[in-house]
């Protein structure tokens, strides 16, 4: 299982997690601005979209990615940290279509708009809702790295092969 | 009727007397009705498969006269509302009850449908909490999900609402009707 | 009802007024659903129709959002089991799986053996009455009212079996953290078994009543085909995936539990990714499901049914993970983020039948309404599990 188009992208971090505890082989933090890149470099390597899912913190919206592969099964986690006063990421449905859904319920749940999404309408919630129900009250959001510590693929293991039972 | 949702307008409920209006004629009546009840089809979540369950083999509500399910509101007569009643769907249901021509029965088959179910927390915005708040229920089955048997004998018991008496055995009390 | 509330019934509502767009000439705005025959749950697809055949299709979710992800939150951890019965209630097992893994994972719980074995069988169990349940409901889509019968006689002896070790017959909570909530009886073991041969006695009757049919045959073979290029784009998974010659099954791919002991096949279609190929995998992995049933019978480990350590308050570390099972739909995925209190910071749970649905538009443009219907049926949707 070659990464190498992970290393040849343009991220913020890159860090090789370990697969048994957090189920995902890499974890890329990007700026907003890198996800296009990002998801079309995951397209061409053979990825497919998983899921997206957005996590409510001190810091801001911390917009999750997750891309696996079919013949070399590895999930691959993708992060976009935006402010809550401006909750904005480029969209990747031109890329992933299965994307477009995935955005629009996040942006039904928490408010984070995805630039350049063809019909950001609400998908789950009634049109006249009028709140997004999973974001949180200041006092009860976490802080990043309260939540978010990927543990780290332990270096003195050597390279596993893929397909090793978790 | 329980007090009404806010921000879900609940149905017209008031059903008009029958054209030909005596005593003996509608009691005659009401027994062909109780004895061939046309569900309609309003299977929502879970609760749907044991109504489907029911109409198989080997629970066969078809002993009883109701296996006719119809899909079109205006040719059912029971409404088994089987499953959660969501805000967005709440106006269809209410919708399609209206639609249902008298003489009309509901049947709240479920936990969800009686009250919320186990979707009932503080803060919850996304449910109605009970289907009666919307339309008004005449027989109310509790489970999560009911055993098909329990679809069986909120049957019979709207049937003895409509008839007045039960026609089948009570599970206690042996073969005596 | 007053004019401005007949009115506005009129020009329908916010979903048929946001297709409006575009040229709608001779055209007829329809919509299938949220109250339709088949069972597939409350979904509603807005049709533009020229004459017979669709020209845009916009199917519209959440009648039957259950507030899941929020619930996650307020419930804790094992206040939470419930739920994961009723998001798919057909394979509720295999959500039950879904979560406990990811629990069990993020905690460092370990599951007994013994354990690990029931869950594989009851899992296993549950999956095969989900394909019934879809193969009845699938026909009588298409109109054939005797088939379901056959199905939900067989998933009743099913049931009855799954009772005797759950206590439910549809939305099961049996797994625990560390096992499963009761141990099996010798009962249980050989109902099952004897249950298995007999369904390997009625799995060619099934073929000689249904899939031998000429009828099911024009309404299924080269309706919808998904093409690898558009399965990879909307990220489809399962039997929707496999009937386009791809062998992904997470079982195989994330061998999770106890599946790398068993010897069973991935049944994979072999012609253009239409509607019968999902159909013959379907039933292939049935008769798969009973090879794991019967291997996982007959080696079952003594031994307790809950781990020794498995702890009876869960205290829950911060951080996060991710756990995927293989559902009776495709890949079911928990990521749970926990920030070290009593409730889970975030649920998120990922279903397949969302993603499956959402190639749905796309594939059936210029296609008959009645051949609409064939492919939702073929697809294989539980809408609770895409409303969530």
């Amino acid at each position: 299982m070659s990464f190498t188009w992970i290393e040849k992208l343009e991220a913020e971090k890159k860090t090789e997690t370990d697969y048994r505890k957090s189920g995902s082989r890499w974890e890329v933090v990007v700026k907003p601005e890198q996800v296009e890149a990002a998801a079309r470099a995951a397209w061409d390597a053979g990825y497919f979209i998983e899921d997206i899912s957005v996590v409510d913190l001190q810091e801001g919206f911390l917009v999750v990615y997750h891309f696996d592969h079919w013949q070399s099964p590895g999930r691959v986690t993708f992060k976009v940290l935006v402010p809550h006063e401006k909750p904005e990421v480029p969209t990747i449905s031109h890329i992933h279509s299965g994307a477009n859904w995935h955005e629009r319920e996040s942006f039904d749940f928490f408010g984070v708009v995805f630039t350049g999404h063809p019909d950001l309408k609400p998908l789950l919630l009634p049109d006249d809702l009028g709140f997004h129900p999973l974001l949180k009250k200041p006092e009860e959001r976490a802080s990043l790295d309260a939540i978010a510590n990927v543990p780290e693929k332990p270096q003195e293991k050597p390279q596993e092969a893929s397909g090793q039972a978790p | 009727m329980a007090p009404p949702d806010q921000g879900v307008v609940p149905a017209v409920a008031e059903q008009d007397p029958p054209l030909i209006n005596l005593e003996l004629s509608n009691k005659f009546l009401d027994v062909c009705r109780a004895m061939s009840i046309w569900p309609l089809t309003f299977g929502l979540a879970c609760c749907a498969i044991e109504m489907m369950a029911v109409g198989m083999a080997r629970f066969d509500i078809s002993r009883f006269g109701a296996e006719v399910f119809r899909p079109s509101p205006r040719q059912a007569d029971l409404m088994i509302v089987a499953g959660t009643v969501s805000r967005k769907l709440a106006p269809a249901v209410v919708r399609l009850y209206e639609q249902m021509p008298a003489p009309k029965w509901v049947m709240a088959l479920g936990n969800c449908a009686i009250s919320g179910g186990p979707f009932c927390f503080e803060g919850q915005y996304g449910i109605i909490e009970g289907v009666d708040k919307i339309i008004p229920v005449d027989v109310y089955v509790p489970g999560c999900p009911p055993r098909p048997e329990g679809l069986l004998e909120g049957l019979f018991k709207l049937q003895e609402k409509i008839t007045g008496r039960r026609w089948w055995p009570h599970p206690d009390k042996g073969l005596k009707v | 009802m007053n004019p401005e509330q007949a009115f506005r019934n009129l020009a329908g509502d916010f979903y048929t007024r946001s297709l409006q767009p575009g040229p709608t000439e001779n055209t007829l705005i329809l919509n299938m659903g949220p109250q339709h025959p088949s069972t597939h749950g409350v979904l509603r697809i807005v049709l533009e129709l020229d004459g017979e055949y669709i020209l845009r299709a916009d199917p519209v979710l959440g009648y039957i959002h259950r507030m899941h992800e929020k619930m996650g939150e307020v419930k804790t951890f094992a206040q939470y089991l419930p739920n994961m019965g009723r998001v798919d209630y057909l394979h509720a097992l295999a959500w039950n799986w879904a979560y406990v893994g990811a629990v069990e994972k993020l905690c460092g719980v370990e599951v007994s053996e013994r354990a690990e074995y029931l869950r594989v069988v009851t899992s296993e169990m549950n999956r095969i009455s989900s394909h019934f349940v879809w193969w009845g409901a699938y026909l009588l889509d298409l109109g054939a009212f005797t088939p379901i019968m056959y199905a939900f006689d067989d998933r009743e002896w099913l049931l009855d079996l799954l009772q005797i070790v759950t206590g439910s017959r549809l939305t099961y909570c049996y797994f625990r953290f560390g096992g499963v909530s009761d141990d099996v009886t010798p009962e249980f073991v050989e109902g099952t078994l004897k249950w298995c041969e007999h369904m390997r006695e009625r799995l060619p009757m099934y073929k000689a009543l249904v899939t031998d049919n000429v009828i099911l045959r024009n309404r299924c073979e080269e309706i919808g085909p998904i093409d690898l290029d558009m399965a990879r784009r909307y990220g489809a998974t399962g039997p929707v995936l496999r009937g386009s010659g791809v062998a992904y099954d997470v079982r195989r791919a994330e061998p999770y539990s106890v599946y790398d002991r068993f010897q069973f096949e991935i049944p994979v279609g072999t012609g253009a990714g239409d509607a019968m190929d999902r159909y013959l995998v379907r039933l292939a992995e049935i008769e798969q499901s009973l090879n794991i049933i019967e291997q996982a019978l007959k080696t079952l480990p003594e031994g307790p049914h809950m781990h020794e350590k498995a702890p009876k308050r869960l205290k829950a570390p911060k951080g996060e993970t991710y756990f995927a099972v293989e559902g009776a739909r495709g890949k079911i995925g928990v990521h749970l983020l926990s920030d070290g209190g009593k409730n889970p910071y975030r649920v998120k749970l990922r279903a397949p039948g969302f993603s499956n649905l959402s190639l749905f538009a796309e594939l059936v443009r210029g296609v008959l309404l009645a051949d609409a219907v064939s492919i939702l049926g073929s697809l294989d949707m539980v809408i609770p599990e895409i409303d969530r």
